[in-house]
């Protein structure tokens, strides 16, 4: 369960996130908003890689006062817009990375189940290939398999479908579904693709302006007069037709 | 998960055939190198594979964390100052010494390295830069000790003591081979490392500090780390330094030096172990050939430049990547490269110089 408290970020003069106070215990929460609503810097926030004022309560404790590294150490785990794969290392490498998250008596047991959970994700992935030589696809795959290395209470997915083919985000909206299963960790997906959101997660809440503006069932926040608004500028369009 | 393995084990095998290349190579270098060159080479082949160190340290934190250290010749002048000191105030081995300059500098190194945490990019270059001219202020107002009394241990008599090198490599031939097992010995540690968890760290790092926290990676702890091992190589290579030359001098280590270095690391490739010994060749062989054909001193200086343009407008990946693009080409039709094969595409990995 991640209770975000009057969480606002301030880049200069810029409020960012406006004071979000939310609960998110489904599986998969989806996190909507058009461009510029603060979609990242939310996740950002929750993760620690930006300061932030408010509270951010994971299962009951609350690490804001963390650092980025000790809330991943926590099992607050990322991926990026951009996906983070190091080309100059082995796919098994890259991975492993994510062992470093571990307690110091656990890092070697869960490097050594890095192939074990790349395995899940992508059983097909060599895991000696390089990093460099890899699709868009696999490296969203890697880069996922890192995040699920180690510790993990909640996954923060920052469009990990960005650039990829239609059936490329199929597979890996597969793996996505099944994270929450397989271990035991809640989704948060910031997600362009209304569609994917749609089949994909249990809850979404959408933002506007770094504010929110409405949550809940995704067919239900997509009929919202408010949403629409925010990124069509009227209210009359289907829902489904809403391209970000 | 059955399928990968067969390819693990061929990577395995070509993993563990580079190093022992590497080996044989050092073997026959060192051993044939005295035989063959005359005394002024011997000379400056000495001091090449003494800067080979430094150069491994820029490579190190240029080529795996992105990390530009402009103070990498002041620490040899670190590691050299307190070897001297130890030596002639200690009376202790030569590799005691060693180890103490090493230290040192690995401390001065990781201070250096502190402003890490909140100062990037060229603002970080300028901080190292201005340490390294801070370092050789300091020498100059000082100078090595030279067996006077004293913590300065400066002689004002006109009776200076050499640093003595090891019993058993007094002469050049024998202190060559010395030195060559002492920084073969370095960059087999350097690759050990950076084929383990801290290379992968530091691999994490040089993509992006925020991917790096995101994987739970300390990041001011491994970026301190990196910084004190590339100062500890710098302070063995004063030590060597030391010994080789028998006293320091404090002009031969001005910030300039270390920008120097630095470009030729950048010249000769930083991503793999071969660019350092290609960086220190070009470093101190060069000039001693330009100085033995009659060339003036100044055009190594263009020649660098233009070789460092050169390497910038190739991809970045110096001589050394270049080289190993151009012999790597055919492998890759055949096949896609494994990160063995590409960590080091000369195939020099593992070479000491």
């Amino acid at each position: 369960m991640i209770e975000l408290r009057d969480l606002s970020v301030t880049f200069g003069t810029v409020r960012a996130v406006d004071r979000v106070t939310a609960g998110l215990s489904a599986p998969v929460t989806g996190v909507i908003g058009p461009n510029g609503a603060g979609k990242t810097t939310i996740l950002s926030a929750i993760a620690g890689a930006v300061a932030s004022s408010g509270g951010v309560l994971v299962d009951g404790v609350d690490i804001s006062h963390l650092s980025a590294f000790s809330r991943a150490r926590a099992g607050i785990r990322r991926t990026f817009q951009t996906d983070q794969v190091v080309g100059q290392l082995s796919v098994l490498d890259n991975v492993r990375v994510g062992a470093e998250a571990a307690p110091r008596s656990e890092r070697r047991s869960q490097a050594a189940r890095a192939e074990e959970v790349l395995d899940l994700v992508d059983s097909s992935l060599d895991p000696a290939r390089l990093g460099a030589t890899l699709t868009n696809l696999e490296r969203r795959k890697v880069e996922l398999a890192r995040s699920l290395v180690g510790p993990v209470t909640v996954v923060l997915l920052d469009e990990p479908g960005a650039g990829l083919l239609a059936h490329e985000k199929t597979d890996l909206e597969e793996i996505i579904a099944d994270i929450p299963g397989c271990f035991g960790a809640q989704v948060l997906l910031i997600e362009h693709d209304i569609d994917l959101v749609a089949r994909v997660c249990d809850h979404t809440i959408v933002l506007d302006f770094g504010r929110l503006i409405a949550e809940g069932r995704p067919d239900e926040v997509l009929a919202s007069p408010a949403v629409r608004a925010a990124y069509l500028g009227q209210s009359d369009e289907d829902p489904g037709e809403v391209v970000m | 998960m059955s399928g990968p393995l067969v390819p693990l084990r061929l990577g395995a095998l070509r993993a563990a055939k580079t190093p022992l290349v590497g080996i044989v190579i050092v073997a026959l270098v060192s051993m044939a190198i005295p035989n063959i060159v005359s005394a002024f080479w011997l000379r400056a082949l000495l001091s090449s594979v003494v800067f080979t160190l430094p150069a491994l340290g820029v490579s190190l934190l240029f080529g795996r964390l992105s990390i530009a250290s402009l103070s990498q010749v002041a620490l040899v002048a670190v590691g050299g100052w307190v070897s001297l000191r130890v030596a002639h105030g200690a009376d202790l081995p030569f590799i005691v010494s060693m180890l103490c300059g090493g230290a040192a500098a690995a401390f001065v190194g990781a201070v250096i390295g502190l402003p890490a945490l909140r100062v990037h990019g060229l603002f970080l270059a300028l901080v190292t830069l201005l340490a390294a001219g801070g370092i050789e202020k300091v020498l100059i107002t000082t100078g090595f000790p030279d067996g006077g009394p004293g913590f300065l241990g400066r002689d004002t008599t006109g009776d200076r003591v050499s640093m003595p090198r090891p019993a058993v490599a007094t002469s050049d031939a024998a202190y060559f081979r010395y030195l060559v097992a002492i920084a073969a010995l370095c960059f087999a540690v350097v690759a050990v490392v950076r084929l383990g968890r801290y290379g992968r760290m530091w691999a994490i790092i040089g993509q992006g500090e925020a991917a790096a926290a995101a994987a739970g990676v300390n990041v001011l702890v491994v970026r301190t780390a990196a910084f004190s091992l590339a100062g500890f190589l710098s302070g063995i290579a004063g030590c060597l330094l030391a010994g080789t030359v028998g006293f320091l001098n404090p002009a031969s280590f001005g910030a300039s030096e270390s920008v120097l270095l630095f470009a030729l690391a950048l010249a000769a490739g930083t991503k793999s172990l071969s660019g350092p010994v290609v960086a220190a060749l070009l470093y101190r062989a060069v000039p001693s050939l330009f100085d033995q054909v009659g060339i003036p001193g100044d055009v190594a200086t263009i020649v660098f430049g233009l070789l460092l343009i050169h390497a910038m407008l190739g991809g970045g990946g110096g001589l050394t990547g270049q080289l190993g693009q151009t012999l790597g080409s055919r492998r890759m039709e055949s096949s896609p490269p494994t990160a063995s094969e590409v960590e080091d595409p000369s195939g020099l990995e593992g070479a000491a110089p």
